[in-house]
């Protein structure tokens, strides 16, 4: 096992440039999630370390040695894919062993048989060698493909968005068989994918990418609750942060956020008041996760906002409630069984506590 | 604006039954979803309400006036596709304000309406372009829009919202909820989805196989299944079951589980269900935000296992745990600090258990929720 070391990387498909000056140390046993929408510039970079896209500037180490110019074969990595390919007409146990009967892989056959059992044992499909992939549950199935790039104990696994087009339910489920056997394995693994809650599940750290930049690399709780800018903010959440226009204003010696399109106010944080004033600039952006607006029929002491229903909709075991105040759309989460009509009054209350602030022209994080 | 009534409705394809004498009374004004897997009928039924299917039996009923052989066009229906059926050679403004020029409507008004759509779906910036000018996410609100932009007797909606990307989804989903409230037009939307279904509908069909499931709202359909095909249809993560022996201990009837020694008291709600069962095998079940796990517990007042995995999704957390080789899923806050391998107690909000035969599937309580004639 080892670790993945890109240093500047850069991809160039002819005069579009998908991968800028990439620079990512992934420890040895670390699980690396690349988190972007398409397009970012993920699966170059998944590529390029699997020797299946020629980097155009850079270096890429894999276990410490220069992999720029080696062969796909020869990077000690193993692949997976979003099917898992397995050949319908051979039994678990012969998918699992054809990459070491494989030319370049090539190992005595005694040797294949204590490696497969070894392997089906770890992940629990030992009880399954005799079977054909149509005899087995969708789970049994990603096992077996997984098992079958783990009998060569590469270095390194790279996962192109493996659950992509699989159905919710099933994705669930096998998401959780994945953290579970990286649990068990401690194979170093990076992980391409847009779905911002596989990467919170599996990932030790989190790449955000975007139009081939590095947004914010940091582990899922940063990425989460610390956002390095309004990107990253609004790529995980469902549904997303609020972003409002503001503008600081000191009134009678209290510091004011008048958000812009409406006549509303709200306070400044006390932590946030001395690095908010001292940018100069009263302009900011603020972000609001529906999960810290809590919604009312009635004006409570510490509501802040007044609007109108303009939508409710029922998400699982929660609500989402849309709220218009003045010319701006605020979202709360509420029970499931919230009783609204569209258009009726409604009180909201936002926790200052997590609210968090960004700078209108770079849209990168401003922290206390 | 129209109640929609269908009597034994039956649907061939050859010797495929693909819908199978349904009933249903849908009311004026109600959002209702045709709501299950592929193949289960529920396009094959939209399509029928349509016009554009030929019934094989039965009758379909607008505001009371029999409509089996009333023409696609005279039943004033408004339909938007998964597949787009733009106009080519007109541009997006053309596409949308079609509907309306056909019945006449003064230019002023056609104009206004468009804009209106236009940006209710955020089709503003694509007004002057072709349809194969834009992308198919354009393509498909347009669709969309040409249906919502008249107010007809129904509007029928097969999957609209398929290839708009997730976060505009939210946003035209809402938009379309607060327009069906608005106008109280009685809406049918068809989706395999059961977060749209749940978010956007009144009432919910689920449908498998040609037949109705179960009729409800998202509430008794999430809380009361009807059969375990809806019960795992419903809900992420998935609802639990477990295979149990109903037995008598101490003079109060358990629940023990099956392969181990656990024994979960039968709720009072359930008893009477399950008197007669004893030592009958059935399945039990649970959905995942009504079970409660600690690190710290006492075997004998909670149910032991082992955490299987345990996932920090930011708002919230999802533990799965190991029951002797059976997996449960259980939603907690965020920073649950289990890992794999670490014992885990749980216990179990009794009353909100499901209990299933497991022969027909059928939940052991039936709860009447009018499933209109069935």
């Amino acid at each position: 096992m080892g670790g993945v070391l890109l240093q500047d990387v850069t991809k160039d498909y002819g005069k579009v440039r998908a991968v800028k000056h990439l620079s990512l140390d992934v420890k040895e046993q670390e699980c690396v999630v690349i988190l972007g929408p398409s397009g970012a510039g993920k699966t170059s970079t998944l590529k390029m370390i699997a020797g299946l896209e020629e980097v155009t500037s850079g270096e890429i180490y894999i276990d410490g040695r220069l992999a720029n110019y080696l062969q796909p074969h020869e990077r000690d990595i193993a692949m997976t894919f979003e099917s898992y390919a397995l050949y319908p007409h051979m039994t678990v146990y012969d998918n699992m062993a054809l990459p070491l009967r494989s030319p370049v892989h090539r190992r005595p056959e005694g040797d294949i048989r204590k490696r497969v059992l070894d392997i089906g044992t770890m992940l629990g499909i030992d009880a399954l060698l005799d079977r054909m992939p149509a005899q087995l549950s969708q789970g049994q199935k990603q096992r077996v493909g997984l098992g079958r790039c783990l009998v060569r104990q590469p270095s390194v696994f790279l996962f192109d968005e493996p659950l992509s087009h699989v159905d919710a339910k099933v994705r669930h489920r096998m998401r959780t068989e994945i953290k579970r056997i990286q649990d068990e394995l401690k194979t170093t693994s990076i992980y391409v994918t847009h779905d911002y809650l596989e990467a919170l599940a599996l990932g030790d750290r989190i790449v955000v990418i975007e139009q081939g930049e590095v947004q914010q690399i940091g582990t899922p709780k940063q990425i989460f609750d610390e956002p390095a800018n309004e990107f990253v903010q609004r790529i995980v959440g469902d549904p997303p942060a609020t972003l409002l226009d503001a503008r600081i204003a000191v009134i009678d010696g209290e510091a004011l956020l008048q958000v812009r399109g409406t006549s509303c106010t709200l306070p400044v944080p006390p932590d946030m008041r001395e690095i908010l004033l001292e940018r100069h600039n009263p302009n900011v952006r603020v972000a609001i996760r529906p999960m810290y607006v809590t919604a009312s029929l009635v004006e409570g002491a510490a509501c802040q906002l007044k609007g109108s229903v303009y939508v409710f909709e029922r998400i699982e075991t929660k609500g989402v409630l849309d709220v218009r105040v003045g010319e701006i759309a605020l979202l709360a989460e509420t029970s499931p069984d919230f009783q609204s009509r569209p258009d009726q009054d409604m009180w909201l209350q936002v926790d200052l506590d997590h609210v968090r602030f960004f700078d209108p022209q770079t849209t990168a994080a401003i922290t206390a | 604006m129209a109640c929609i009534v269908l009597k034994d409705l039956w649907k061939k394809y050859g010797e495929v039954e693909a819908v199978k004498g349904i009933n249903l009374e849908i009311e004026d004004g109600e959002f209702f979803s045709f709501l299950g897997p592929s193949g289960c009928g529920k396009t094959s039924t939209m399509r029928m309400i349509a016009g554009l299917e030929q019934i094989t039996s039965g009758s379909i009923w607008f505001d009371g006036r029999l409509v089996n052989d009333v023409k696609p066009a005279d039943r004033d229906v408004a339909m938007a596709f998964e597949t787009y059926a733009l106009y080519p050679p007109l541009t997006i403004r053309q596409n949308l304000a079609f509907p309306l020029q056909v019945r006449g409507l003064a230019q002023k008004t056609v104009d206004e309406k468009v804009k209106h759509i236009a940006e209710i779906l955020r089709l503003t910036e694509v007004l002057d372009y072709l349809p194969h000018e834009t992308s198919g996410g354009h393509q498909q609100r347009t669709s969309l829009g040409r249906c919502i932009i008249r107010t007809p007797n129904v509007y029928l909606f097969d999957e609209p919202l398929s290839h708009v990307d997730s976060e505009a989804r939210r946003e035209m989903r809402g938009e379309i909820k607060r327009l069906q409230k608005t106008f109280a037009t009685t809406a049918i939307w068809v989706t395999h989805d059961q977060l749209e279904a749940i978010a956007l509908a009144d009432r919910i069909a689920v449908m498998d196989s040609g037949e109705f499931q179960q009729v409800g709202t998202a509430e008794e359909i999430y809380h009361h299944p009807r059969n375990i095909f809806v019960a795992r249809f419903i809900g992420e993560p998935p609802f639990n079951i477990l295979d149990c022996r109903v037995v008598q201990q101490d003079g109060d009837l358990m629940f023990r589980v099956e392969g181990c020694s656990y024994t979960i008291p039968v709720p009072q709600c359930l008893r009477e269900a399950v008197a007669d069962r004893i030592g009958e095998l059935l399945q039990a079940g649970i959905r995942a935000m009504y079970i409660t796990p600690t690190l710290t517990g006492q075997a004998g007042s909670h149910i032991q296992a082992t955490v299987y995995v345990f996932e920090d999704l930011g708002e919230r957390g999802v533990l799965t745990a190991d029951l002797n080789g059976d997996l449960l899923r259980i939603v907690t806050t965020p920073d649950f600090p289990g890992h794999v391998g670490d014992p885990v107690w749980l216990t179990l909000e009794t009353s909100r258990m499901q209990v299933f035969d497991p022969h027909t599937g059928m939940n052991l309580v039936q709860v009447n929720h009018g499933m209109g004639g069935d």
